[in-house]
């Protein structure tokens, strides 16, 4: 698998554990408040995504943007993981 | 606002920001060497904004209450001794330019010119924080009044070029039946040090007054009316300003830190207890907004349609003006005590720069202090039972 297919798998996983109904067919442009997402549950994925990839959200990518769709969302979060050696 | 985010970089051609900013940068050691903040106030005099309240007329800034209290807050943000020592200024400034500006022009013109600093002492031994009283009393003698008085808290006093002192009218009046007296430099000496749990930078050192002055630097007009249309709106809202800043820079400091401190200070948000805290902080200031919002453009109103004295002495009025004093000195306490729980020991309770928390509580512990926020009640209590606060004219409505 490469490095970008991993991001992905564990992506989606820790996203699952915020949604409402964890087992529906995620829609990557999906806007995340339709999955259930509201400011509150955005806080804890947001914690959750950088305990489990061991990174940093910088202070300029924490705007309402930053949770408007699936693939936006993993996609600032690809440019945090270090590329794998 | 950028003030508390590069402590270390002041490169702003405003000078509000540029003063804003050098107040910040010079805080930490302010308070450490228990002095003046004179970088800030240099940056004040060099932009011209120490004139700022004199009329344009006499070569000053034509400014409002209004933008003096912007400036307080902006100031305070980072350093609140130099908020406070500014809106001191612009109070004694206002009272001037209000009431002396054909007596005073010359002493208002090197003000505006020469960017001079105007202290207050009202202060007695003995007397109470009330403004409106004074003991010592002017004795007339050939050449015009003697002035021979004590002042244990003269705010800047060591830096001041001009004072504003109150005085009783003479040896037979009440207390109730004060003046007045602008005196220079040379006629005050300062008799001792300022050692205090916090605003250190304001120097409030004890002082004593001895001269006699031509009479014509006895302030014309009654002072009741003075009191009420200038000294006391710009003491209660300049220096309401001035906490609401301080309490804004500290809440604002704290998340940057959060927001950029990377994951380990956004922990913090995985907890109930610190959102609910963190909403309440918030909450808080914008109450203290609210009011001060409320109360300036109220008092730029009066002023904009001429208001008599008497509008100013309006139960309603003096009840939320007295009021804004009360509610602000204690929300910004406690907005900023908030935060150093939320920080706790690590970020909250030591000395740390980058949020000066412990610091800011300090020189917010003055707040409640500066006319005693119970005598302001009692003062309001009375309002209520026997002014015309006890009528639907003294509705807070009616404001």
């Amino acid at each position: 698998m490469t490095g970008l297919g991993a991001i992905r798998e564990r992506y989606l996983e820790v996203l699952r554990r915020h949604l409402q109904h964890p087992h529906i067919v995620i829609d990557r442009e999906a806007d995340l408040g339709t999955l259930g997402i509201d400011s509150i549950s955005a806080i804890h994925l947001l914690l959750d995504l950088e305990e489990s990839f061991g990174v940093s959200f910088p202070g300029e990518l924490l705007t309402p943007e930053l949770f408007s769709t699936v693939a936006y969302l993993e996609e600032q979060l690809a440019s945090l993981v270090p590329a794998p050696a | 606002m950028s003030v508390g985010v590069a402590p270390n970089r002041v490169a702003d051609s405003d000078p509000r920001r540029l003063a804003a900013a050098t107040a910040r940068r010079f805080a930490a050691a302010v308070d450490a060497e228990n002095r003046f903040p004179v970088e800030a106030v240099d940056v004040l005099r060099d932009g011209g904004l120490l004139g700022l309240l004199v009329p344009s007329s006499l070569g000053g800034g034509g400014g409002t209450l209004s933008d003096a209290c912007a400036i307080a807050a902006e100031l305070a943000s980072g350093c609140l001794s130099t908020g406070l020592i500014w809106a001191m200024h612009s109070q004694q400034v206002l009272i001037m330019a209000d009431h002396g500006a054909d007596q005073w022009s010359e002493a208002l013109s090197s003000i505006a010119r020469r960017g001079l600093l105007v202290a207050s002492a009202t202060s007695e031994p003995g007397k109470s924080g009330l403004l409106l009283r004074a003991r010592a009393p002017l004795v007339p003698v050939a050449r015009g009044v003697r002035i021979e008085r004590a002042s244990p808290f003269v705010s800047y006093g060591a830096e001041a070029e001009w004072f504003l002192v109150t005085m009783r009218g003479d040896s037979s009046a009440a207390e109730t039946d004060a003046r007045y007296v602008l005196l220079e430099r040379e006629e005050g000496e300062v008799i001792g040090d300022w050692r205090a749990m916090g605003m250190r930078g304001t120097r409030s050192v004890p002082m004593r007054f001895d001269a006699t002055v031509p009479a014509e630097r006895i302030l014309r007009g009654d002072f009741r009316d003075v009191a009420a249309v200038s000294a006391v709106p710009a003491a209660h809202l300049g220096w309401s300003s001035a906490w609401y800043g301080a309490a804004k820079g500290a809440l604002e400091r704290f998340v940057h830190l959060i927001r950029e401190g990377g994951a380990s200070e956004r922990r913090r948000l995985a907890s109930d207890l610190f959102l609910t805290r963190l909403g309440e902080a918030r909450l808080g200031l914008d109450l203290m907004h609210a009011m001060l919002a409320r109360l300036t453009d109220r008092y730029e109103q009066m002023r904009a349609a001429s208001a008599p004295p008497a509008a100013y002495r309006q139960a309603a009025w003096t009840i939320a003006l007295n009021g804004l004093k009360v509610a602000c000195s204690r929300q910004a306490y406690e907005v900023v005590d908030a935060l150093v729980t939320m920080g706790g020991l690590a970020r909250g309770y030591v000395q740390d720069e980058e949020l000066a928390l412990e610091r800011t509580l300090r020189d917010l512990r003055s707040a409640a202090l500066m006319v005693g926020n119970h005598q302001l009640l009692q003062l309001n209590a009375q309002q209520i039972i026997f002014g015309s606060g006890s009528t639907e004219k003294g509705d807070a409505r009616t404001l």
